[in-house]
């Protein structure tokens, strides 16, 4: 399991323990980063895979430890006939069905958007912008008040052009991924990528980032947001999770489009959790996976975690933290996770982000056309 | 310094060699014959060759096995799950065609020539400073090699935070009049690969010192005399007469250097992760980018194959070069 989960999964499994005293859940917790997806692909070959594990939908997200790309392998359980398969919500199916059968849990979805200090926007008297020219206001705003007003992780980065793709590229093309998948597309050749890319610059120049974000880690970055010296923080939700600081209150807010009409945030159910196929423990592992996809279980977790569950994306009653985004799951103005996105092309789209950030305006052509030749590649 | 020195009437340079090369001090062996052990005396050895076999076959199974299997793979499009389709030279043409692969190995190259001829410029001057003259020269050694045994990775991110904008750096610099020259040193991509260089210099000059140093005390102390005597100058007698003793050492610093160069993989994630934009990415860690978190097992493979021809190829022609130039001299 991704140690990031600990804290909110250590007190359900002793709960589930309880309930279940025949069944013991001896769980190991590995770092995010590449260390995870190691350490499972080591297990899983070397057939010593464990009985449930966490893991990313679709194929690329995980590389080669992606649930459906595992589902392809034969190497997880089809779990289609358990009570919850049927509420997955519609816009993530893509990446737990293949051939009609699901292969994993949602465990937790996020969006995308900036995570901000509420308590020091009530103290300056500020809003969340819900327009994209307000959103370069407020940096404005915030920098004259001696603060830094996002916190740009530069070296992973991506998810600031993702947060502004989701307006600008698939309201006017909701199908850019099949169209990108057909190779009938290119990033450097779609004008919304161009606008996001565009929409960085202008940020930049309008000083939201703090000095030197091209080449901040996350960890420096969360510590700026954390530590009250950046308001802002642009990164996915999920983090909400992992920000916290004494008697402040963090929230979220989609990066508004031209327009409120034309915004749309990402919904992106990225946490998911597979059954070892032939586990030796099968039938005890599928009790735990349909244990935390229960309705007592499942919100209380995924919100301790920074996410949102199944149930609160389809009811659209989000946490607190995260109203700014409920009349977009109301009003269905949510875009998938993106089907190529994967850890390859989060470093490259970072990459470009660098090196818009470093060459400008001129540079975002040759920045997309190396994105390009990353998922080419 | 006095307990390699050679006993009168022994070849200084032999001396020098075993020295450099670690080994034992003491009194040197005889030349000779009776130096090295005959095939009779093997055979009488109270050892058995057979007690190596369990060290062979563990060197074998993760080393040579290791490798030959990570060859295999690197002619297929393994993902590192599933089944591994057999592609050919395609990783190859892949990584020779692919403008980042082919930067990598620019920049590898780039910082390989500098870290060398720094290392190893540096090492040979701490090395000759802290030979003799000065008194608090084993305290100055140990604090020049403290790095050596550092964590690469660890320290990395110490200078990290150093390099940052708002780091101890520009502060210095902003104090001390020269707030002009504060930059994003690991985020403008022509410096960063200059601030990767410079920590992996601080953090192997120890180790060439060391190895120079084992070289200087290995030289008779009369020779530098004899020709002071003489009235050769100090710039000579370390051109003419130092330098030229030191090869053995020269040899093993600047291949050790070499290797350590075009194999850096530690300081560029620790600093960069391999930007800004690509700007620090070496063959290491695009084999890393690929072969783990891309999940291209089979194209990682391939540029760990280039990686080691690489090293391999270069190591040994330099080896070779050097040593014909130490038996010229």
């Amino acid at each position: 399991m991704l140690s990031t989960f600990k804290p909110a999964l250590d007190p359900v499994i002793a709960d589930f323990e309880k309930a279940y005293p025949a069944i013991h859940v001896n769980v190991q917790y590995v770092p995010p980063g590449t260390s995870y997806p190691n350490t499972l692909t080591t297990e899983i070959n070397g057939g010593n895979a464990p009985d449930v594990f966490y893991t990313n939908p679709g194929y690329v997200q995980m590389g080669s430890a992606s649930l459906l790309t595992l589902a392809k392998n034969g190497k997880v359980a089809d779990l289609t006939s358990q009570s919850w398969s049927g509420d997955v919500p519609q816009i993530a199916r893509s990446g737990f069905e293949l051939n009609g059968k699901v292969y994993g849990l949602p465990l937790g979805g996020a969006s995308s958007g900036l995570i901000y200090n509420e308590t020091e926007f009530a103290k300056l008297g500020l809003t969340p912008p819900t327009t994209f020219s307000g959103v370069l206001q407020l940096c404005r705003t915030i920098k004259a008040d001696g603060k830094i007003p996002i916190a740009l992780p530069g070296q992973f980065g991506a998810f600031l052009p993702l947060s502004l793709a989701m307006s600008s590229v698939y309201v006017s093309t909701p199908d850019w991924d099949s169209q990108l998948a057909a190779k009938k597309t290119t990033f450097a050749g779609t004008a919304g990528w161009q606008t996001a890319m565009q929409e960085v610059s202008q940020m930049n120049r309008a000083g939201c980032f703090q000095p030197g974000a091209v080449s901040s880690t996350t960890s420096q970055a969360f510590q700026l947001a954390a530590s009250g010296q950046a308001l802002m923080y642009a990164g996915p939700t999920g983090a909400l999770g992992a920000l916290q600081a004494p008697g402040v209150t963090f929230g979220a807010f989609p990066i508004a489009a031209g327009n409120t009409t034309s915004t749309r945030v990402m919904s992106a159910f990225g946490d998911a959790m597979a059954v070892t196929a032939g586990s030796a423990h099968e039938a005890a592992a599928i009790q735990f996976v349909d244990y935390l996809a229960g309705p007592d279980v499942a919100t209380p977790l995924a919100n301790k975690a920074g996410d949102i569950s199944v149930a609160q994306a389809n009811s659209a009653q989000l946490p607190t933290s995260m109203t700014a985004f409920a009349s977009y799951f109301k009003q269905d103005k949510t875009v998938a996770f993106p089907s190529w996105l994967g850890a390859g092309q989060l470093v490259s789209i970072s990459t470009a982000v660098q090196q818009v950030l470093n060459g400008g305006q001129g540079s975002i052509t040759s920045a997309l056309q190396g994105v390009d030749r990353s998922l080419q590649s | 310094m006095s307990t390699a020195k050679p006993p009168p009437g022994t070849d200084a340079r032999e001396e020098t060699t075993a020295a450099a090369a670690g080994a034992r001090p003491g009194p040197a062996q005889p030349a000779g014959p009776g130096r090295r052990p005959l095939k009779g005396d093997r055979a009488k050895s109270p050892v058995p060759l057979w007690w190596a076999l369990p060290g062979v076959a563990f060197v074998a199974a993760f080393i040579y096995l290791a490798f030959f299997a990570d060859a295999w793979y690197s002619f297929t499009n393994w993902t590192g799950t599933g089944p591994a389709q057999w592609v050919g030279l395609s990783n190859f043409r892949g990584i020779l065609t692919d403008p980042i692969a082919r930067g990598a190995l620019w920049h590898t190259v780039e910082l390989t020539v500098a870290f060398v001829i720094a290392a190893n410029l540096i090492g040979l001057g701490l090395a000759l400073a802290l030979h003799r003259t000065v008194r608090s020269r084993n305290v100055l050694r140990v604090l020049f090699f403290a790095p050596v045994v550092l964590s690469p990775l660890a320290v990395s991110y110490i200078w990290q935070f150093i390099f940052s904008y708002t780091g101890p750096l520009n502060g210095l610099l902003g104090s001390v009049g020269l707030g002009s020259w504060k930059r994003d040193w690991l985020g403008d991509p022509s410096w960063a690969l200059w601030t990767v260089l410079v920590v992996l210099i601080w953090g192997f000059t120890g180790l060439s010192m060391t190895l120079y140093l084992a070289g200087l005390q290995g030289i008779a102390e009369e020779i530098d005399e004899a020709a002071a005597v003489d009235g050769a100058s100090t710039w000579f007698r370390l051109r003419r007469l130092t330098i030229p003793l030191l090869a053995p050492s020269v040899t093993i610093s600047v291949t050790l250097t070499t290797i350590s160069g075009l194999r850096v993989f530690d300081q560029v994630i620790g600093l960069t992760g391999g930007g800004p934009a690509d700007a620090t990415e070496t063959l290491a860690t695009q084999l890393y980018q690929q072969g783990f978190a891309n999940g291209r097992a089979g194209y990682g493979a391939a540029l760990g194959v280039m990686l080691t021809a690489l090293i391999a190829v270069v190591a040994v022609a330099q080896v070779l070069v050097l040593r014909r130039r130490e038996a010229r001299l």
